[in-house]
């Protein structure tokens, strides 16, 4: 009787150094990613490259946050103050929100005044508003458990912007616009 | 030589069926990922009026994306996925044509680059090494690097998780108030199950401590054959019930794709030889005659 044919391969020898410095490294990388994830108290590398760890951090859901933060807006308009609807001017959503609750687009001037520029642009493309100004504040609540909608308990209001439609922004690169 | 038995030893080929498997699901776990996107061309990808760069993430200070290639990189992820799916020889380049695509789109968008997001680079990183490439890998063996780097990518991902929840946060295991404000979270969360669970501490506790437990002991038990396919029982259990809880996108199906891959070698096989393999064949599904438990070869050829 012959033996069946048995399709086995594996890495050739001269790979196999590579291959397991390969994986030495990969776990070395999040071996580091994952002593430094939480630490304030980080080395001067890290201070330099802050971002070097990112892509092996994943610090998901590891604190209790027993508040939230949601962003509104208001227009001016023939010298009138009314909200605007920023979900319908900027519709995209993550999981985790729209892009402009980011905090890092909240805790960062360039990156607000590009969405105020972003949304006069888009209130009067899509809505045929003009807006004179436009503002955004945000507003963290402590969250009650078991409440659908949450009620607005313990509210911080935080003005993030106020912007003038007529103001110009910076592109990354520099342009205005 | 002892030298060359014991490197043989160690890289002795795994059988390579969950290999098959896994690519299918990634493939359908990044489409799950990939075709919402569509909905955000114009309004975040390819959008001109919302240009932002971030740490390393600086593309848009040279290329500015207009809606129009933003829509042509897409369809072409789009593709690149089709490829994978399909498998065989188109797969890695497939695989290869969206990774670049959505790597420029999510780069263009700047900011929400996610947990998943990194989650699948990494195991790209190991579909590339892997034979999914091939046909018939149900009556195949093939090197263990790839399966290494998942099992690397998962030990980094739940161990540092788990460990970070067990050692930084006390209310993990004190009460389960950590993941009920989880649970009503304005965006992950607000599903009616995940407010109504928020005042249920009698279900919260035991959840919390099922996940941290599962989490950090995940980077020991996964390589114990008898444990590893309860463990990743209890890991899918625990994927299903984030998806139940809370919105947190293609981050469950990212990680179960790659489950095939993370169960023992041997044991997907005498799963695949005894159960599946013949329940397919018995419903007329086509498959080659997966090779039995005496073919299995003793060492790398």
């Amino acid at each position: 009787m012959t033996e069946p044919t048995r399709d086995a391969r594996t890495t050739p020898r001269w790979l196999r150094l590579p291959a397991l410095v390969l994986c030495g490294l990969l776990a070395s990388y999040f071996a580091v990613a994952y002593t430094f994830a939480l630490e304030k108290d980080i080395p001067a590398w890290l201070k330099d490259h802050p971002w070097s760890l990112w892509l092996g951090t994943w610090p998901m859901f590891t604190y209790i946050d027993p508040s939230s933060t949601v962003v509104y807006a208001e227009a001016r308009v023939d010298g009138e103050w009314q909200d605007i609807d920023l979900e319908a001017l900027f519709p995209y959503r993550w999981e985790s929100g729209p892009r402009y609750a980011r905090t890092s687009v909240r805790r960062n001037r360039g990156r607000m005044q590009a969405l105020g520029a972003a949304a006069c642009g888009r209130l009067e493309k899509q809505e045929g508003i003009t807006a004179e100004r436009i503002r955004f504040r945000s507003e963290r609540i402590a969250k009650t458990k078991g409440k659908n909608p949450q009620p607005k308990r313990k509210l911080k209001v935080e003005r993030l912007l106020d912007w003038p439609c007529d103001g110009k922004a910076r592109r990354p690169t520099g342009e205005v616009w | 030589m002892a030298e060359s038995s014991l490197s043989d030893r160690v890289f002795a080929p795994h059988w390579a069926g969950g290999w098959a498997l896994a690519r299918v699901l990634f493939a359908l776990a990044l489409l799950s990922a990939h075709l919402p996107r569509a909905a955000g061309i114009g309004d975040v990808f390819g959008a001109q009026d919302l240009l932002f760069t971030m740490g390393p993430l600086t593309l848009n200070n040279y290329i500015i994306l207009s809606e129009g290639s933003a829509w042509g990189l897409w369809i072409a992820g789009l593709v690149g996925l089709g490829g994978l799916l399909f498998g065989g020889r188109l797969a890695k380049p497939g695989l290869a044509v969206w990774l670049l695509t959505t790597a420029v789109l999510l780069v263009n968008e700047t900011l929400n680059i996610k947990a998943y997001d990194r989650l699948t680079l990494w195991l790209c990183l190991a579909f590339f090494l892997s034979p999914m490439g091939e046909r018939s890998l149900q009556n195949k063996w093939r090197s263990p690097v790839a399966r290494w780097m998942v099992l690397i990518t998962f030990i980094a991902l739940y161990g540092s998780t788990g460990w970070l929840k067990a050692l930084k946060e006390p209310t993990w295991w004190t009460n389960g108030d950590v993941l009920a404000y989880h649970m009503l979270h304005p965006y992950f969360g607000m599903k009616p199950i995940g407010v109504w669970a928020s005042t249920q501490k009698w279900l919260l506790l035991p959840l919390c401590w099922a996940t941290v437990i599962f989490e950090a002991a995940f980077p020991v038990l996964v390589w114990w054959r008898r444990v590893n396919p309860w463990l990743l029982l209890v890991g899918a259990l625990m994927h299903l019930g984030i998806r139940i809880f809370m919105y947190v996108g293609p981050f469950s199906y990212v990680a179960l794709a790659a489950y095939p891959v993370l169960l023992h070698p041997e044991v997907a096989r005498e799963l695949w030889t005894r159960r599946l393999g013949p329940w397919l064949a018995a419903r007329g599904v086509r498959i080659q005659a997966a090779a039995s438990s005496v073919d299995r070869p003793a060492s790398a050829q």
